[in-house]
This record gives structure tokens, C-alpha cells and sequence, in this order.
């Protein structure tokens, strides 16, 4: 039986303060709630700089949840996004479950878009926005995590944690300077 | 031909194809997920006004302001197949003035919007807010 002692939320809080989480929500992402967490972001930053970089990636991060967060029917907890503040950057961070055999192709990917510079990203990018595979929209062909690479200016963090062996549970944290 | 309008929603930007004074405007944010929804229809209007304005030209000046302070990357493509009919209409002589907008601080706006100007071979004018 599981049994959460009351202290779980003080915990959590103290986990969350410690990192210097300012916004932070696990579970369903619905549509509306994506709006209420960008409305609350934008209020957040108070450098407008920071604040247009950091909601430009935050979008894609939200969308790249609701695209591919790994749906398994009963569960109420697909994916977690944080926005919070290191010493010189704030960061999103972001985890949702994924097939497994999705794992190489994503990890490939990742490695990709950490080796290039800003010229090679704008050159991957303007490749896959001229091509003409244009009805392949579904994953918007590969443009979002190129667009994250250079609104962040910063490598990509990212871990693959194994559930099972069908399961994977992905996590990304994305760095926007302070400059 | 008559005018494209469509309201702002909540992840889609506000349209107004205004064919009387051939002045197009796009602003706001577009982030929708639904995108193909959003621009599909578009995309279509707009080739109709293209192949309208070959036959008929009435007018020969057309201002696009380009006022998206945002736009997501399943946005992107979409955009570019505007900017390609546009110039494709210049190429046919229409006279095509794109008033690029964006706040003086978003240097990633004015970043996208050259970038669409190399890729195009299209000049832009750059009004920052």
C-alpha cells in the first residue's frame, strides 16, 4: 500500500525552492493549460530579452510534450515541464515517457544539433524550410528542435532513463543566457 | 476577388487580405498545433489571388506587413509558402513591399525575417518597434 505522509509536499516545495523552480507543472498538457503557463512565464522574466528567448523555446518545449509524450492509457502523469534560474541562466526543463525503440533515433538527433555551430544550425534549418516535403507536418519535419538549438545558444542537456524495457523516460533542459 | 479576413484566436494570429487597398496584414502569435487547419486555407486564397491578379491588373502594388511577434517552427513553413506566392506574383511584375515589424530587443525576429529575405532573394523593409 502507498502511503504519503504529509511532509511529501514540504519536501517537494524544498526540492523545487532549492533549485530555484519559478513554474513548474506535472502531468496532462491540455491546450489551455499551455496558454496559462506561457501568460505566467512572460510575467516571471522581467528582462524582455530573456523573456522573448525563453518563451520562443518554451513553446516548442510544450508542443514537443504534447506531440510525443508516450500516451499510456490510465496514466496521469505523461510528462513535467520547470522553468527555473541557475546561477547565470534560467532553464526549461522538460521529461515525458517514450517508446524505447524511439530512443536511438531522438539520442541521434540530439548529437546532431550539439555538434553544429549557429551558421550550421541556420543552414540544417533553411534546408528543412525550403525542401518540399511540405505535407509532412506532423512532426513540423524536424524545425523545432533546430529553432530551440539556436534561440538557446547553449548545448542541449538530455538523459534517457530507463522504465522497462518498452519504456523510456526522456529528459531535456534547455539554457537561455542572461547576457 | 473578395478580402480574406480572419479574427485572432487564442494560438492563431489576426488576418486581414484587404484586396480593395491591396494591403495584407499577419499579426499577433501563431503557435497553433493546428496549423495545417489554420494555413491550409490560406494558401489556397492566396494562389487564387495570385492567378486573379495575372489576369487582372487593376493593381500593381500590393504592402504585406508582417507583424508576428511570434510564430512557432510548424508555423514556419507555412510562412515561407506565403512569402513564396509573393514572390512569385513580384516576379510577374507586381510591385511587393514587405514591412517586416519587430521589437528593437527580438534581434531573433529580425534574424528570421533576413533569413527569409536570403532564402527568397526578397528585400524587406525592417520597422522596429
Amino acid at each position: 500500500m502507498k502511503n504519503i505522509n504529509s511532509q511529501f509536499a514540504y519536501e517537494t516545495h524544498q526540492l523545487m525552492e532549492g533549485a530555484d523552480v519559478r513554474l513548474s507543472f506535472s502531468g496532462e498538457f491540455s491546450p489551455d493549460l499551455i496558454t496559462v503557463l506561457l501568460s505566467m512565464a512572460k510575467s516571471n522574466i522581467g528582462d524582455k530579452l530573456v523573456m522573448k528567448k525563453v518563451y520562443n523555446v518554451m513553446i516548442e518545449c510544450l508542443e514537443n510534450l504534447t506531440k510525443h509524450s508516450l500516451k499510456i492509457e490510465g496514466d496521469q502523469f505523461p510528462a513535467i515541464f520547470l522553468l527555473g534560474k541557475d546561477d547565470e541562466y534560467y532553464f526549461l526543463a522538460t521529461g515525458n515517457k517514450i517508446a524505447s525503440n524511439e530512443v536511438n533515433e531522438l539520442e541521434t538527433k540530439l548529437i546532431k544539433v550539439n555538434s553544429l555551430n549557429k551558421k550550421e544550425l541556420m543552414l540544417w534549418y533553411n534546408e528543412i524550410l525550403t525542401s518540399e516535403t511540405s505535407s509532412s507536418f506532423k512532426g513540423g519535419a524536424g524545425l523545432g528542435i533546430i529553432d530551440m538549438a539556436l534561440k538557446s545558444g547553449n548545448r542541449f542537456e538530455y538523459n534517457f532513463n530507463k522504465i522497462d524495457n518498452y519504456h523510456s523516460f526522456f529528459t531535456l533542459k534547455v539554457k537561455v543566457g542572461q547576457k | 476577388m473578395k478580402s480574406l479576413r480572419v479574427k485572432k484566436g487564442d494560438t492563431t494570429p489576426e488576418l486581414d487580405f484587404d484586396v480593395d487597398k491591396m494591403e495584407f496584414l499577419l499579426e499577433g502569435e501563431s503557435r497553433s498545433e493546428d496549423v495545417l487547419i489554420f494555413y491550409e486555407p490560406i494558401i489556397n486564397w492566396l494562389t487564387n489571388f495570385k492567378e486573379w491578379f495575372l489576369k487582372n491588373e487593376s493593381s500593381k502594388k500590393l504592402d504585406f506587413h508582417f507583424k508576428l511577434e511570434y510564430y512557432n517552427s510548424l508555423s514556419a513553413k507555412f510562412i515561407f509558402s506565403i512569402f513564396k506566392i509573393l514572390k512569385e506574383m513580384q516576379v510577374k511584375g507586381l510591385e511587393i513591399n514587405v514591412f517586416w515589424f519587430y521589437d528593437v530587443l527580438d534581434e531573433d525576429l529580425l534574424e528570421c525575417g533576413e533569413e527569409y529575405e536570403k532564402i527568397l532573394g526578397f528585400k524587406f523593409e525592417y520597422i522596429a518597434l
